[in-house]
Formats: structure tokens, sequence, C-alpha cells
């Protein structure tokens, strides 16, 4: 499954990291950031990754009191996944207290922990695991390929429009 | 004050085609399109199976719109969204300026969105003292332009490098390179800043859960996401054809989507939204409107012409038919362009506008092939052009019960008119023009093989003596073979017998 992913980013523009253990995880992507780097309180994956110890002063918290005017500025975003598609090279992230929806889309670079137990071969056995419990959907729940782009100008894919410019998965061994 | 200037000026489409073929600048931007002739081909490829499938949940939904309406919108108030109902664009505008004023709303952003091109959403809302930006690359240009989009996924079909770059130019203040990343770079720097400081969220929605009240939309840039994650109202306008009846059906419509549309297996993004933002969440507008918009879509409803509601708006049609390649969108004058444009723009008038958008056809019946969900496009353009001349309106009086629904032509299953079921009304006999002498003589001379052949034969003659540049309507004639089909597919099956 992973050599799978692996080719469809490649063709998606992500960048694969790992795999990794979770408690590597936070240091890893603290050692690859520089400046204030949002992170979410409450998430499973990102919670237990070592994430906020290792940016220590450089983390951004959705508790910080200025929160809405520092996140134009924070270099990185983080987030966990609840699922991957393989196919697709698409990561299911869900918005939620403390799971702000900026996180994988105002900074430039979105960082995405996945868990590999978590990757399905296709979009569509993706989803379907999603729809099979359709009464705990989160108010937002948005699927990400790829750093963002467009075709407007004479249908030429330009990256890196209005969402992140790059976007790295972080796969996790458990 | 945006207005909607028309780029290719004329009255009547046929006037516009003649322009648009003589538009050297527009035909090399329409040239670009070729990039997504390979939609047709994803189409193709797609499984039968979703493709049946998608096209039964539609025809599904369709059978008791008004039931699944109902449902829809017990579902989004559950999740706490507020539903308006409008039966016309100029009471979905009135509903969506009432909301603006009553959020004390000033600055608006908004994601790319056909329905709200459809009720003329930004001219309302200027009037009304706010400022409104669209987001989408695209539609930003087009916005800058005065212009309405040429076609309903890629909205500036109709510009090229150069002009996108003079467009953006005048924005920056300062000439900027003829460079797509710089370009790109710009519009991210610009916009950006505008939507960190927006107060209200305009989108559509490509489909609506009627079970659960999720809205999902597709998009590949992100702009999308701002609109519903800065501001704190926002409005979402979603025609009543966008209900899907279950979530779980958006593992098929989703992916056909797209593929149908870009080529892409999925969009960049796919954005799943269930009810504005909840207790403890920090960003998400505070309150979400949706606004469901009819406009003589319901009345046809148990007509022939119902077939129209099952478009999920991929541009497939569009990229595929000739009428559209040559001429580009704004030539129809409508706001749907193309094949799709051509039916529904008169359906949602009534008549009243793009009358003879239905005659501007080749009836090829392309767009029938490429739709994934297995609309008649070419029949309805047949039965629309009989309504037209007969009733001078489409004929909605087939109501539920008289009319069987109509059979789908299955992709690739000879020609495209052979599942046409209701016969034409006779027409009145005239008398022998010089046109039905000729038409009787070619009847008489291809009755016989040998009156046939000769007459081919004669036919690719002539046909060597065109000079190789001629052009007729903007386009290239192109040389005959050499050979005819039925004489190379002799040879081929002697070749195989052997």
């Amino acid at each position: 499954m992973i050599e799978t992913l692996a080719a469809t980013v490649e063709r998606t523009g992500t960048t694969l990291l790992g795999p990794m253990p979770l408690p590597t995880a936070g240091p890893a992507i603290a050692a690859r950031t520089d400046g204030a780097v949002a992170i979410p309180i409450g998430d499973p994956l990102v919670d237990d990754s070592g994430l906020l110890d290792a940016l220590g002063s450089r983390a951004l918290l959705p508790d910080a009191p200025d929160w809405r005017a520092q996140i134009s500025h924070a270099t990185a975003g983080v987030t966990g996944s609840l699922l991957a598609a393989a196919d697709t090279g698409s990561v299911a992230v869900a918005a939620g207290p403390g799971r702000p929806r900026a996180l994988p889309l105002i900074p430039p670079h979105h960082w995405c922990l996945v868990d590999v137990a978590t990757i399905e071969p296709t979009f569509a056995d993706a989803f379907v695991r999603v729809a099979a419990t359709p009464d705990a959907l989160p108010s937002d729940l948005i699927w990400i390929s790829g750093p963002s782009r467009t075709g407007d100008l004479e249908m030429v894919t330009t990256v890196g429009i209005h969402g992140p410019l790059a976007v790295t998965f972080v796969l996790i061994e458990r | 004050m945006s207005g909607h200037s028309i780029v290719t000026p004329g009255p009547t489409m046929r006037a516009r085609s003649k322009v648009a073929l003589r538009d050297n600048e527009l035909q090399a931007a329409i040239s670009n399109l070729d990039r997504r002739l390979f939609t047709a081909r994803a189409v193709a490829d797609t499984d039968a199976d979703t493709k049946a499938r998608a096209a039964a949940i539609r025809r599904e939904t369709l059978s008791d719109l008004d039931g699944w309406l109902d449902q829809l919108q017990v579902a989004l108030e559950r999740v706490g969204a507020t539903v308006h109902r409008a039966a016309t664009p100029a009471g979905a505008r009135r509903i969506i300026v009432d909301i603006a004023r009553r959020e004390q709303a000033t600055s608006v952003i908004k994601s790319k969105s056909m329905a709200t091109e459809e009720i003329d959403c930004n001219d309302a809302l200027e009037a009304a003292g706010l400022t409104v930006l669209e987001t989408d690359l695209g539609e930003y240009i087009v916005q800058l332009a005065g212009e309405r989009p040429s076609h309903i996924v890629t909205p500036t079909i109709h510009k090229t490098l150069p002009r996108i770059t003079e467009l953006l130019s005048v924005e920056a203040g300062a000439p900027l390179p003829e460079d797509r990343e710089l370009l790109t770079q710009f519009a991210r720097q610009r916009l950006r800043e505008q939507m960190l400081r927006a107060d209200m969220g305009i989108t559509g929605a490509n489909f609506a859960c009627a079970d659960t009240g999720t809205l999902a939309l597709v998009t590949n840039e992100g702009n999308l996401d701002y609109c519903v994650t800065v501001p704190r109202v926002q409005v979402a306008l979603v025609p009543v054809e966008k209900v899907i009846p279950r979530f779980a059906d958006l593992a098929t419509f989703l992916p056909l989507l797209t593929r149908s549309a870009t080529g892409q297996a999925i969009s960049n993004y796919v954005t799943l939204l269930t009810g504005p933002r909840r207790p403890g969440e920090i960003d998400g507008p505070d309150v979400l409107h949706v606004v469901l918009l009819d406009h003589n879509r319901r009345s046809l409803v148990g007509t022939p012409y119902e077939e129209m509601l099952a478009c999920i708006r991929c541009g497939a049609c569009l990229n595929v038919c000739p009428v559209y390649r040559s001429v580009s969108g704004h030539a129809y004058d409508s706001v749907y362009p193309g094949p799709m444009g051509k039916v529904l723009t008169p359906l949602l008038n009534a008549g009243t506008q793009g009358r003879d958008l239905p005659f501007a056809s080749t009836l090829c019946g392309a767009c029938t092939e490429a739709c994934p969900v297995e609309i008649p496009l070419a029949d309805l353009l047949v039965r629309l052009r009989a309504d037209l001349r007969d009733h001078g309106a489409p004929n909605l009086g087939t109501r539920a019960g008289e009319h069987t629904p109509h059979p789908r032509t299955v992709p690739g299953d000879g020609h495209p008119w052979a599942a046409a079921t209701a016969p034409l009304p006779d027409r009145p006999v005239r008398a022998r023009s010089l046109k039905r002498r000729g038409f009787a003589l070619w009847a008489r001379v291809w009755a016989s093989p040998y009156g046939y052949r000769m007459s081919t034969r004669g036919a690719r003659l002539g046909a060597r003596l065109i000079p190789r540049r001629a052009r007729w309507h903007g386009r290239r004639i192109p040389a005959p073979a050499a050979t005819s089909f039925l004489e190379q597919r002799r040879r081929e099956q002697q070749g195989s017998s052997r």
C-alpha cells in the first residue's frame, strides 16, 4: 500500500516522510521547519508525536489569544488524518474543537500525519469507511490530494495558488 | 459595478459565431481546450457500472425531487443550517442581499459557482453596497475583465496568457511578466489579503446529501476552503437538482465528476460541509444559510425534459462539442454554454431566452456520448427545436403518468438517436421546392448501389479540386480519403480471411 501511495504522490506533488514511529514524528517535523508552526490540540496522532515539546515556543496552539492574527504568519500547519487513499494520494482531515479548519489551508506548508494502518487502496474504499458512520460527520471534512493548484492559465497546471505550496505526508508505523 | 459585457457581440448565435470564428486571438485561446479532449476518453473509460449507477441515482432523485428536497431541508436544519427556498433568480438575490444586511456584512468572497452567475448575484450585492471578490483564479480574471465565464469548469478558456497578464498588470499597477508561476504568486498574495478580511463567504454546492445535510464541493485551488473558514457568514446557493439521496452516493459521484471534468481521479480538494461551526471550534462560519434555487427546474419533473436535471456540470459535453470548440462560450450569450447550455437555457427561461441555441447544433451526438450520466442531449435538442417551432416554448404539457421515462442512450451503442422514442410531429406538406426536388433526386440516385458508387467516386474526385487551404464557416475542409470506407473494409476482410 505504501508503494502505491509513493507512486501516486510522485504525480500529485506531495512529499512522503517515513514510515517512522509516532514519537519521532514530532521532532522530525520540528527539525524541518522554521518559525511559527500551527498545531492542533486533541488530535490523537499529533498529541502523541512529541511535536509540542520539540517545537517549544515556536508552537502556535489554537487556544492562543491572538490565534486569528497569528495563523496567517505561521510557516507550517500540522494535522493528523482519519484515513488515506493510496490510488489518489488523498488524506481525510476533520475539523473540530482544537482542530481548526485553517491548519491545512492557510500556512504555506501542510504536514499531515498518516497512520499507515489507515491507508485504503482506493478513494472509494476510504470514502465508504467514512460513510459507514454518517452520524459522526464533522462540520468540515476535507480530502486533500496535494499542494493547491490551478489550470486556469491556458489549461496548464500551476502549483501553489491559494492553499499550501507544499504538502508532506509523515507516515506513522505503530 | 462589474457588469457583464459580452465579448463576442451580435444579436443571434449565428451572428456571434461568425465574429468568434474571425477572432484569431479567441481561436488561439480556445485551442487550449484540446488539452481537455482526453476527458471524453476518461468518461468512455470509466467502468460502465459506475456510470449506470450514477445515472440511476440521478433518476431516482428526480422521481421524487420534492420529497428529497424536504428530507434535505430537515437534515440541514438538524445540523444547524438555515434553509431558504427561492422560486426565481430575483427571489434568490433578495434572500442573499437580506442575509448580508441582517448580518451587517460588508466584504464578500466567493468560490466558483455557476448558480450565482445564473442569478447575477454579484451585481445585486454590489448594488447593495458590498464588495464582492471572486477567489477562483479563473473567475477572478473574468471579474477583472468585467465578463462572464466562457466555460462552466474552466472560466477563462477564451483568454490567452498575454491578455491575462495585461489584466493582472492593471490590478498590480505595474507590468507583470508573462509567466504562469509569477502571475499565480501575484494572485495568491493579492487575493489572500482580501480573503483574510472577508466577513461573508458565498459558495455553491456540487452535491447536497438528503440524509446528512452535507454539502460536497470539489476544487483544486483551496479558495473555497478560505470562503468557509475565514468569514463569519456562509451562504450556499444550491439549485434544487443538486440533491442526492445519500451521503454514501458521493463515493460514486465525486470521482465520476472530477474525472469527467478535468481527468483527475479526484480533485485536489474535496470539501464536505455538515452544518456551520460547532461549539468549541474556533474557525468556520457562525451561521450557514442554504438557498435552494428552483428557477423552473421543478416544472420539468415528469416531462421528457427532466433528463436535463440529471446534469452534474462536469463540462464534458462542452469539451467535445464541435460548435463549442469553434466559437467558445460567449457566442452563446447565456450563463450555461455548450450542449448542456443549449438545452438548459431555454428550459430555465421557458423559451424567453436562448431560443436560437438548440438550432446551433450539428446534432452529431458527441455530447450524448460524452455525458457520464447518460443525458440524451441530442434528443433533447431535437425535441426543443420542435417545441420552439410549434409552441414557441418548451412544451411541458406532458405530465407524470402520460410521460414514460426516456430510455437512455447507451454510449457507443450505434446511432446517438437510436433511442429516440417520441416521433416529431409531421411537418406541414409544402410545395415541391427546389430543395425537395434535390433531395428526391439524391434519394433516387443512392437507392441503387451503382448510383451510390458513382456519386461518391465523383464527389471524391471533385473534392480534390478544392484548394488545400480553403475554409468554410471557419473550418478547414479535410482532404478526402483515397479509397472509400467500404473498399477499405473489403480489403481488410480479404486480408483477415487469408
